[in-house]
């Protein structure tokens, strides 16, 4: 079985940046890939990733599963991805705590679900076949997330901390989604952050947000990836660093693309946290 | 008031999402209570946007011919009749082509649809499935009854196009980034891609020449295919065809 994603910066991997990549050959711990840019048969796409996994551990993103959906996850999106998984052998496969499948087809966002023991029961059955047609532990991301429910049942960090026990899955920690809800719903991030079972974190996501202020004078933060990571964000990786210990951190970029060196300085400065994170505190925090 | 259950309320919020007018679900609500349907709009927002840009990546000629805003315009009309089927979204947009046909605003640009068809054949040929392709010296064993009696299996990623406009030099005179000339010769256009390694080729063919690999790849023998290249121009060169065939890289082997 794939082993796990070295403890180390990656990035996102974007066709923009793939020939600065291949000729300048930088030091980063590894790349991601969003699943679904792979699910065609051959062609260029292809060619690519198998030179870039050849010189780099791997993980792939799926954002298109819907996890968090009331139908079960679509058997040939699951075939394409246990498909892709065999031919790459990826060190980590993540998902969204999300669902982006309606009645009519794919509406491409990541929408959120109400936290209550009746959709806890449905994710749990979902993560469980997925883990289980592609035969590995995947890792489950905390999403963003403008609204809540009013038929709320517990907090999203309850509702990951009995998904993991349930299903055994992993978790990938995106903390800038923390921040942005955090923010947007007006609770602390670092309680979120301890309300977690740290310990089943296998990998981190940082990225970019935009800030609107609401008609009701609350700012509003969007997960828009397009710019460097904030400020308020690099402090809670920090702060997280500090109760988990160095963990494989994904610098996440997805629209406004910078010049490739700008991604990696900003890896850099996720990797120079990591190097100066105490190594003994994982697992203990949890 | 009992929450209706998620299967239901998941609806309503993806109905909700794709209609501009419609209100959001009364279960969705903020911390102060309010503000709520601006929020909701990000979503919506972002449902339509990425959508729209998924569109607009792969119809970039179509973009350029009518604009970027009167393309949005058209993306945002398709998108609330068709949505994706599948995640992986370099398949949405198969509808496109017939959408633009029966829009009536594009009624002023005839050949619009057919580009459009064009560049989505163009990414089916993208990422096809990799296979080998046939060389000239595989044909020069056979004698020619043997050649005739053989079939011909195109390469995963050969496509073909027929169009009553000239798709390919309107395609090919926007790739370059200047500014685009209109094809001197108006005239239909059939148009074979085929893509051997990691380049899409294509060249202009002739009527009769797409007769010929339209029938190859629906199983004819080489003889019967060359029969309805033949039927449509007298004049058909079975030989030169192989050779723009083959040399494109459009053929995977005589069977």
């Amino acid at each position: 079985m794939a082993s796990t994603l070295p403890v180390a910066a990656g990035v996102s991997l974007k066709p923009e940046h793939y020939a600065a990549i291949l000729e300048t050959d930088p030091g980063v711990g590894f790349l991601e890939v969003h699943a679904e840019n792979f699910f065609c048969a051959g062609g260029p796409r292809h060619r690519y990733l198998t030179a870039f996994r050849e010189r780099y551990p791997l993980s792939i993103h799926g954002v298109g599963l819907s996890l968090g959906g009331a139908q079960a996850p679509d058997a040939l999106h699951l075939a394409r991805l246990r498909e892709l998984l065999l031919r790459y052998q990826p060190q980590a496969f993540s998902e969204h705590l999300a669902w982006c499948r309606g009645p009519r087809g794919y509406l491409n966002d990541l929408l959120p679900l109400p936290y209550t023991r009746a959709s806890l029961a449905l994710v749990t059955g979902h993560v469980d076949q997925v883990q289980n047609a592609l035969g590995r532990r995947i890792l489950i991301e905390n999403p963003a997330t403008y609204l809540r429910f009013r038929a709320e049942e517990m907090s999203e960090a309850a509702f990951l901390t009995e998904l993991v026990a349930a299903t055994g899955c992993g978790l990938l920690l995106d903390l800038n989604n923390v921040h942005v809800c955090a923010v947007n719903h007006g609770h602390d991030a670092l309680d979120y952050l301890r309300a977690l079972p740290l310990a089943s974190v296998g990998e981190i996501h940082l990225a970019g947000h935009a800030r609107q202020v609401a008609p009701d004078g609350h700012a509003l933060l969007i997960d828009s990836h397009d710019a460097p990571v904030d400020a308020a964000v690099w402090a809670l990786y920090e702060h997280c660093l500090a109760l988990t210990g160095p963990l494989p951190t994904l610098v996440e970029w997805d629209s406004s693309l910078p010049d490739w060196e700008v991604l990696h300085a900003e890896a850099g400065k996720a990797q120079r946290r990591i190097d100066a994170a105490p190594r003994a505190s994982r697992g203990i925090a949890a | 008031m009992n929450a209706p259950p998620w299967e239901s309320l998941q609806d309503s919020m993806a109905d909700a999402l794709l209609d501009p007018h419609a209100a959001m679900p009364d279960e969705l609500t903020t911390r102060s209570g309010h503000a709520a349907a601006a929020r909701f709009d990000v979503y919506r927002n972002n449902v339509y946007s990425s959508l729209i840009d998924a569109l607009v990546a792969a119809f970039p000629v179509c973009v350029q011919l009518v604009s970027v805003e009167s393309f949005r315009v058209l993306a945002r009309a398709y998108l609330r009749q068709e949505l994706p089927q599948c995640a992986a979204l370099h398949d949405y947009g198969a509808g496109l082509p017939d959408f633009i046909h029966a829009w009536e605003p594009a009624a002023s640009l005839p050949y619009l649809a057919d580009v459009a068809r064009l560049e989505q054949a163009w990414w089916q040929c993208y990422g096809a499935a990799d296979a080998p392709t046939l060389g000239m010296q595989d044909l020069v064993a056979l004698d020619v009854e043997q050649l005739l009696g053989k079939r011909v299996r195109l390469h995963p990623a050969t496509r073909l196009t027929q169009s009553t406009h000239p798709v390919h030099g309107i395609w090919a005179a926007h790739q370059s980034g200047d500014e685009p000339v209109a094809p001197g010769n108006w005239q239909p256009e059939s148009v074979l891609l085929a893509r051997p390694e990691a380049q899409v080729q294509s060249r202009t063919i002739t009527s009769a020449q797409h007769a010929l690999l339209a029938a190859l790849e629906n199983g004819a023998v080489l003889e019967a295919a060359a029969g309805a290249a033949l039927a449509i121009d007298p004049g058909f060169d079975l030989g030169a065809t192989l050779q723009l065939a083959i040399e494109v890289g459009a053929i995977q082997e005589l069977y």
